[in-house]
């Protein structure tokens, strides 16, 4: 059967709606995953490259800023992020230059945001959380909808991205400045959450071609998750039980979640906070009981232990992940 | 529902911070909206200026702070909550790490907050003396005084929000409303004295 011939069979069987159009999808995408990862220096270079240019528009515009006009302010800044957007997907649709649209999207995604803030602030707003808030939260929808149609992980991150400033800023913005809560403590509730989120958007995106985001989400995620309950602690005389018995739990809960999930990087965070905990423990409430060298030892063995557990799950359950 | 199943990691991702946002402003606004946390009911005496040992519950070493040289001059006078009264007394001598430093009348401003009105009045020293005082961090309906959270505002980002420390808040559990105080700008320093006892104010 010959290319035009089977391409023909797929558009009858559209037609005939005994396919649809999201079965092709799931068959590109399970392609996609059995295709080795395309980590080329190529791919590394379009980065650079975009974050050099980035760079370059920034000191460029910042030496000038002063003697900008409002309209060249808004132009260089918004005017160029939307220009390498188009550009990116007009090049998307040439399908023939490998990755040269993420270069493009990369630099849309950091121009587009300083754009719309630089628009706002020359037509005179100022102040508040909510409203910077509710524009990322845009952003991330409009990232979802670009990377519905153009399905770029890069598009992807960049709604992670957003989503994630709109969920800081909106959450500033409900507390206010009032001191309703410690601040500390609600900055660490906030991150505890966004990293739970994380995990299980890497958990949803890890049979996709979405899965190469996934072990930088667990990561982040655990990262979160372990140091907020970590800080929620506090620190004696003011320290708080519930954390100090809930935040052990949560780190052998991200090792034995690490092998699950076949995430290296979860494991070794779980491990370092393991480490962390054993320190934090033994510091506050064995001090006064057992003497400095005695604790030392103590501490020692405990972490040789926590080196070998990690070693052990790492070749037992990790090797080749 | 086959679709939602299989893409439940997915919702849960994305339901947590939403969740997260929904139960922040639920905790925060609806015992603001239900009015359950009666208003403020005692009036508190406050001072802007040098002179005033103010009560320093945070320092473990010292109940209250050492007199200070201030403008250059030793001042003649301290005041401070006394049994109940605010008292005036003379400092002393000059400490001899000061050497040949002059003596001087720094007499600080006082004021009284009104918390019905949301007002503060200026008032002399003796009139001040008449009050019946309660040191405590604490009013006796329990309301404190702190001040604003240190994240700024997040936008314009790179044009310098400014936080908001300098600015006061009464606050009890869930109830926290700014106080308009004669405070010079940006100022950082103490002011809080004590709380009214008698005759009580506000909406008493």
């Amino acid at each position: 059967m010959d290319k035009n011939t089977l391409l023909q069979n797929i558009t009858q069987a559209l037609r005939d709606g005994i396919i649809v159009p999201s079965d092709l999808r799931i068959l590109m995408e399970a392609q996609e995953v059995h295709a080795p990862r395309a980590f080329s220096i190529s791919g590394i270079l379009y980065y650079i490259g975009g974050g050099i240019a980035f760079l370059g528009i920034g000191i460029f515009v910042g030496q000038q800023w002063s003697d900008l006009s409002s309209f060249l302010r808004i132009l260089l800044t918004l005017g160029a992020g939307l220009a390498f957007f188009v550009a990116a997907a007009l090049l998307e649709s040439t399908k023939k230059l490998d990755r040269v649209p993420d270069a493009f999207h990369f630099l849309a995604g950091l121009l587009i945001p300083g754009g719309v803030f630089v628009t706002l602030n020359e037509l005179g707003f100022h102040g508040g959380n909510f409203g910077p808030g509710i524009i990322f939260a845009m952003f991330f929808l409009l990232y979802v909808l670009a990377y519905r149609f153009m399905s770029r992980n890069l598009l992807l991150t960049f709604s992670v991205l957003y989503a994630t400033f709109a969920f800081f800023l909106l959450t500033s913005a409900l507390m206010g400045n009032a001191p309703t809560f410690n601040e500390t403590d609600y900055i660490a509730y906030r991150f505890v959450a966004l990293g739970a989120s994380y995990i299980f958007l890497g958990y949803a995106f890890r049979e996709s071609s979405r899965r190469v985001l996934s072990p930088f989400l667990y990561g982040f995620g655990a990262l979160a998750v372990l140091g907020g309950a970590f800080a929620l602690q506090g620190w004696s005389p003011t320290q708080s039980i519930f954390w100090e018995i809930l935040s052990p739990g949560l780190v052998f809960g991200a090792m034995f979640l690490a092998i699950h999930i076949r995430s290296r990087v979860m494991l070794f965070l779980g491990a370092v906070f393991l480490i962390g905990d054993i320190f934090k423990i033994t510091q506050e409430y064995f001090r006064d009981s057992l003497s400095w060298p005695l604790l030392l030892i103590f501490a020692g063995f405990l972490l040789i232990g926590v080196g070998y557990l990690t070693f052990y799950l790492n070749r037992k359950y990790l090797r080749g992940a | 529902m086959e679709k939602l199943k299989q893409n439940i990691a997915l919702v849960v991702g994305l339901s947590i911070p939403l969740l997260m946002m929904l139960i922040i402003a639920g905790v925060i606004y609806l015992p603001r909206w239900m009015n359950s946390t009666p208003p403020p009911r005692y009036d508190f005496l406050y001072a802007v200026g040098d002179g005033v040992q103010y009560f320093a519950p945070q320092n473990y070493y010292a109940p209250a702070y050492p007199p200070y040289p201030t403008k250059g001059v030793w001042p003649k006078y301290t005041y401070r909550v006394l049994d109940g009264k605010l008292v005036r007394q003379t400092t002393g001598p000059v400490p001899k790490e000061y050497g040949t430093m002059p003596e001087g009348d720094v007499s600080p401003k006082f004021y009284v907050y009104h918390v019905g009105t949301k007002k503060s009045s200026e008032i002399t020293f003796d009139d001040a003396a008449l009050y019946t005082l309660d040191s405590g961090v604490k009013s006796p309906d329990g309301f404190d005084i702190v001040r604003g959270q240190g994240s700024g505002d997040g936008f314009p980002f790179f044009f310098g929000g400014g936080n908001n420390y300098n600015k006061q808040y009464i606050h009890k559990g869930q109830y926290a409303e700014e106080l308009s105080l004669n405070l010079p700008e940006n100022y950082y320093g103490d002011f809080f004295i004590a709380w009214i006892t008698n005759p009580p104010h506000g909406n008493r």
